[in-house]
């Protein structure tokens, strides 16, 4: 089977069971799973973006956002700090929107069409900090941009591309997680990059 | 001479150097030519742009989606809130109707009652009397004829005269 045309979250795929063993990044302290209040303040928006740039869905992102972050903290118990609690999450992430495609997926389609992230609203989010007017332009342009390109990605691309970019995974913990030969990853990310970067207006 | 293009990295070796896995021949090269550097940093400005923007905007969503929480027990309490206010609506319109649609049938009974004390209480025949009478008692008080005890002294009784010498002998 050629492991690029699987996608990640393919309904008929596994549960991801990589995630609690871990990857070589030492976790933050245990304490933070046994706050719910922590966990979400430190998690949350970064689970929402995420989910939002995966999925393309805003409603589903929070779902899965919330979700993700309540069976963390349910099965904390389980999390043993052998990887850190972003990679952790990640994983339950994914397998949230598994989850979520297979019980609801022609709703989600529908969804896709009705919540689809505005880009233009969140190119306006940039920090203004530092930036002359004509380097603010120059920045939501840019943010723009990747945006438009993310959308154009198939969904492995998207996933594998945020968790690098994004979430600043290594390519091994990505393969971890996703149960992806690191080859496989590598390619994803070749493929994402090359679109990203053509839209971003970089050397053909 | 190689031509410009050929002189810098390959697409496929500065993707590889994006993701972290470039090769120390390519990142020396990196180090040196200043367009594979601007490529590279291209991106990485972007990606830190894109990152910094969809993370405040999945914050500020975050901050929306309490509302939405706070919004779903408004909606439970809603209905709640809504019969409260009409039952005390009610609770202060109805008194308040009836005292409004009662208040001229009370004026009418009052203005009704009205004349009949004011025939009753200040006839002008009442007054007449009432002026006759004063004026008779007036007349019998301007009388010259003196009175039998006018002239005649009250006599001190013992117990008088006792109470004055003791009160001056203090």
């Amino acid at each position: 089977m050629n492991a690029i045309a699987t996608d990640i979250f393919d309904f008929d795929a596994k549960p991801i069971g990589a995630i609690e063993s871990g990857s070589t990044e030492r976790s933050r302290p245990i304490s933070e799973m046994d706050d719910i209040d922590a966990l979400v303040k430190i998690h949350r928006a970064r689970l929402l973006r995420f989910v939002l740039y995966s999925t393309g869905d805003a409603d589903l992102a929070e779902t899965v956002a919330q979700e993700t972050l309540l069976k963390a903290y349910n099965s904390r118990a389980s999390f043993r700090g052998e990887s850190s609690v972003k990679t952790w999450l990640t994983g339950i992430a994914i397998n949230t929107i598994r989850d979520h495609l297979r019980s609801n997926r022609y709703r989600f389609w529908r969804q896709v069409r009705s919540t689809a992230i505005d880009v233009q609203e969140m190119s306006s989010f940039i920090a203004a900090d530092g930036l002359n007017p004509e380097g603010l332009l120059l920045a939501r342009e840019q943010v723009k941009h990747i945006a438009q390109a993310l959308e154009k990605l198939s969904r492995n691309q998207k996933t594998v591309f945020l968790m690098k970019f994004s979430e600043e995974m290594t390519v091994a913990e990505i393969s971890e997680i996703l149960a992806m030969p690191v080859k496989t990853v590598r390619t994803h990310l070749h493929r994402a990059l090359k679109s990203v970067r053509s839209q971003l207006g970089g050397r053909p | 001479m190689k031509p410009q293009s050929s002189a810098h990295l390959s697409q496929e070796a500065l993707n590889d150097l994006l993701i972290g896995l470039g090769s120390s021949a390519s990142q020396a090269h990196l180090e040196q030519c200043a367009s594979c550097r601007e490529q590279v940093e291209s991106f990485r400005c972007g990606m830190d742009a894109f990152n910094s923007a969809s993370l405040a905007w999945s914050e500020a969503g975050a901050g929306k989606s309490l509302p939405r929480r706070s919004q779903a027990r408004h909606a439970f309490f809603a209905p709640l809130a809504w019969t409260l206010a009409t039952a005390t609506l009610l609770l202060i319109g109805i008194p308040t109707w009836r005292h409004e649609h009662r208040a001229p049938q009370s004026l009418v009974a009052a203005q009704r009652v009205a004349p009949q004390s004011e025939s009753s209480g200040v006839s002008d025949a009442e007054i007449a009397e009432d002026n006759d009478l004063l004026r008779a008692v007036d007349a019998a008080l301007r009388t010259d004829q003196p009175s039998p005890l006018r002239n005649q002294r009250p006599r001190e009784s013992h117990t008088h005269r006792k109470v004055r010498l003791e009160s001056r002998s203090l």
